[in-house]
């Protein structure tokens, strides 16, 4: 589903923040993405999602290049940033319905999709308020749910568990997981050790923008645990 | 008083980052020649209005009135320019839960706050107070070097009038939001008050310079209670050092009060401002369908009437021209008689007021910055980014047109021209909208300011807004006199013809470079 080939981000000042990167997600996968801060995450999810341009290489979601044809590459990605920023001159349902329309999703469609994901995540009497009243994690669970009723191939997630209440991640790992039963794939980052291990099918782990790690969770992990991997890597580091 | 200076430093920089482009030094460096460029029109604009004031003024034997006229126009646009600046940075920013979670007591912090807003309101001072006093001092007003020195410290001081008045309004206009909610009906309203109100302060003013030029009024009935500072300020400047020590007092004084006042609830107010009331409890019903391209209209026209700073800076254009029109109408005939005995080209002049009109309607000259933080909703959306800007430019050409139609409809009938002139004045206004609209969005991609604290810096302070504005009022101008000058060979219909002719090759132009290296420049964004 994602296909990343000798990707490569050098900022205007020189700094190469990621290097040769190649990755590959297939359908039905869930990859954790893990790193220090500033390892080159975001920079790589920002990418893939088509917001930042790059210097070398190849992205492609679903055959589609995300440079030669970013429209139809990005009609089957959602992608949500780490700091969830919304219109907040909207209404949270005035907002899904703009997310719904840009994705041409039908009237019907677009109501049970919000009907559902609004109701597990316990927003929609909030959907007529205005996203500038909303807390951080309500933006949070109105971004998830404008990525989810998408039905994307392709799910890019940057840091998706930081200010969800213990209910509203419980269900989003759910989600993540019937989203990968139905086809599609996750490509997204945490800093939460324990939620990767148990959630991910791979592991891919960045250090100063070079892939160090990538490989099914348990031959990643091996037989100690995430985070003493993690840590191991960051020792061999210095 | 070092925690002051510490805060202070910090608000003044936030004022100034908001002006800087930023990126690259060849980039920073046209900012900056902007920035002196804009300083120069400004005292340029500024000296020929009270030069050309001062004459007529001196003529009639009330040059004083010039020390009037100056400082109150000074102080309303003062009050015009920071009440939305006193409202995002006093009762607005963001820094606020850092700042109070400090060591800091709330006196010190508003009074940093208000440092910055002073700041704005001197600089406003200086451009339009101290080419009066060049003025002054041509005319033979007299009191030399001294003279000067009581000017500046007289501007000094009454820089803090429209700081206290802005303080009061950005107050009440954050309360009306907070209580009112982010309504667009409301903001559109509140637009609308704002526009009459300012109308019917420079309607006061006109008046007044009008009744005193002719010697109907002393200096000292002048208006009322509300000119008092005004003539203390005018008494002071001219010699009276006493009275300059009174001004500067009568300036000081609410300053500090409206300072004490606020600081000693100062975490109630916001805690009051910001604290969300009781919801109604939304439920899901039928939801209206869109294609993609009336979508993003609609997500511009929610932008637009939902931000209240935006609506009011980039309204009264709109407000203007049919209001402007249906005025022209109404008094075609003392139009008309005034036109003739003046012997002024007709449809230079119209143009040009309608060029005026439509260059302060600068809707896409904020349009990129303001997507701000926002701006990965569009693009990691699946829509081009030619679609997209072309949203922006389409949006503010579909609030131009209806306003167009009936200010040219109006001016036409009014000043009696034909059907095919009056078609040409719209047509002409019609390629103008088209230029400046894909002009604003130009200037906007090449300085966009994408990390502004409030929309409000966008709009008011950053520099595709200014650049845009003033590069409108100057192509306004051009086209009026360009329609003047080659009247004389085409005739006047032939030079609006021709000047809608190369208008359109202008925007075409424009719309080219917007879809080739304005789509890379704004993938480039973020």
């Amino acid at each position: 589903m994602l296909t990343i080939s000798h990707y490569t981000k050098t900022y205007p000042g020189g700094k190469t923040a990621v290097d040769d990167l190649t990755l590959h997600v297939p359908p039905g996968e869930i990859c954790g993405f893990i790193g220090r801060n500033g390892a080159g995450k975001t920079t790589t999810l920002r990418a893939v999602a088509g917001v930042m341009d790059f210097t070398q290489g190849t992205i492609c979601i679903g055959g589609h290049d995300v440079r030669r044809e970013p429209v139809a590459a990005k009609s089957i990605t959602a992608f949500l940033p780490d700091n969830p920023d919304l219109y907040e001159f909207m209404s949270g349902i005035q907002y899904l319905n703009l997310v719904a329309d840009l994705y041409a999703i039908p009237a019907r469609q677009r109501e049970e999709r919000i009907r559902r994901y609004g109701d597990s995540f316990s927003l929609t009497a909030d959907l007529g308020g205005a996203i500038a009243g909303y807390s951080h994690g309500m933006k949070q669970k109105l971004a998830l749910i404008s990525a989810l009723m998408r039905r994307p191939k392709l799910l890019i997630l940057d840091e998706p568990f930081v200010g969800l209440d213990p209910e509203a991640s419980h269900l989003l790992k759910g989600y993540l997981q019937e989203l990968c039963g139905e086809g599609g794939a996750v490509f997204f980052s945490t800093h939460v050790l324990e939620v990767a291990e148990k959630l991910c099918h791979t592991i891919a782990i960045i250090q100063d923008g070079r892939l160090v790690r990538h490989g099914p969770t348990d031959q990643v992990v091996g037989d100690s645990s995430l985070e003493q991997v993690f840590l191991g890597l960051g020792e061999e580091r210095k | 008083m070092r925690t002051f200076l510490v805060l202070a430093r910090v608000q003044l920089r936030a004022l100034l980052v908001s002006f800087r482009v930023g990126g690259s030094r060849k980039r920073a460096a046209s900012g900056w020649a902007a920035l002196v460029l804009m300083a120069g029109v400004c005292l340029y604009v500024s000296g020929v209005y009270s030069f050309a004031l001062g004459g007529q003024l001196a003529q009639a034997g009330c040059l004083e009135l010039l020390l009037m006229m100056l400082p109150a126009a000074a102080v309303m646009a003062g009050l015009a320019c920071t009440a939305f600046a006193a409202q995002g940075v006093v009762f607005g920013g963001r820094d606020a839960d850092f700042l109070l979670s400090m060591p800091v007591d709330a006196f010190t912090v508003l009074l940093a706050k208000l440092t910055a807003l002073y700041a704005e309101n001197l600089l406003l001072c200086a451009f339009l107070v101290l080419p009066a006093g060049a003025a002054w001092l041509w005319f033979g007003g007299g009191g030399g070097a001294l003279f000067a020195v009581r000017l500046v410290i007289g501007v000094l001081f009454l820089a803090l009038l429209p700081t206290v008045l802005s303080l009061a309004a950005g107050y009440l206009l954050s309360w009306l939001g907070s209580r009112l909610g982010n309504r667009k009906s409301v903001n559109l309203v509140l637009c609308l008050l704002l526009t009459a109100g300012i109308l019917f302060l420079v309607l006061r003013l006109n008046g007044l310079v009008g009744a005193l030029a002719a010697g109907a009024l002393g200096l000292g009935e002048g208006g009322g209670l509300w000119s008092l500072p005004l003539r203390l300020f005018q008494q002071g400047v001219c010699g009276d050092w006493e009275t300059l020590v009174m001004i500067c007092l009568i300036s000081l004084a609410p300053a500090l009060a409206a300072v004490w006042l606020f600081s000693r609830s100062y975490r109630q107010i916001l805690t009051g401002l910001h604290s969300r009331g009781r919801r109604e409890v939304y439920r899901l019903g039928r939801l209206r369908t869109a294609g993609r391209r009336q979508a993003l209209l609609r997500k511009e026209a929610a932008r637009y009437f939902g931000t209240p700073i935006y609506l009011f800076n980039t309204g009264i254009g709109l407000i203007a021209l049919p209001a402007g029109g249906i005025a022209a109408a109404v008094m075609g005939e003392k139009l008309r008689a005034l036109l003739e005995s003046t012997g002024l080209p007709v449809l230079a002049l119209a143009v040009a007021a309608v060029g005026t009109a439509l260059a302060m309607v600068a809707i896409t000259a904020s349009s990129v910055s303001l997507e701000g933080r926002t701006l990965w909703i569009l693009k990691s959306a699946p829509v081009p980014a030619g679609e997209a800007l072309d949203s922006k430019a389409g949006f503010q050409l579909l609030l131009e047109a209806p306003c167009l139609l009936v200010g040219t409809a109006g001016l036409a009938w009014g000043l009696g021209l034909g059907a095919a002139e009056g078609a040409l004045l719209l047509l002409a206004g019609g390629t103008f909208a088209c230029f400046t609209a894909l002009l604003g969005l130009t200037v906007n991609l090449l300085f966009p300011k994408l990390d502004a604290v409030s929309p409000m810096a966008v709009v008011k302070q950053s520099m595709s807004a200014i650049l845009a504005t003033l590069g409108g009022m100057a192509a306004a101008a051009g086209l009026g006199l360009a329609v003047w000058t080659l009247g004389g060979i085409l005739g006047e219909a032939g030079a609006l013809a021709a000047c809608a002719l190369v208008l359109l090759v202008l925007s075409a132009g424009l719309y080219r470079w917007l879809h080739t290296r304005g789509v890379r420049r704004f993938a480039e964004l973020l």
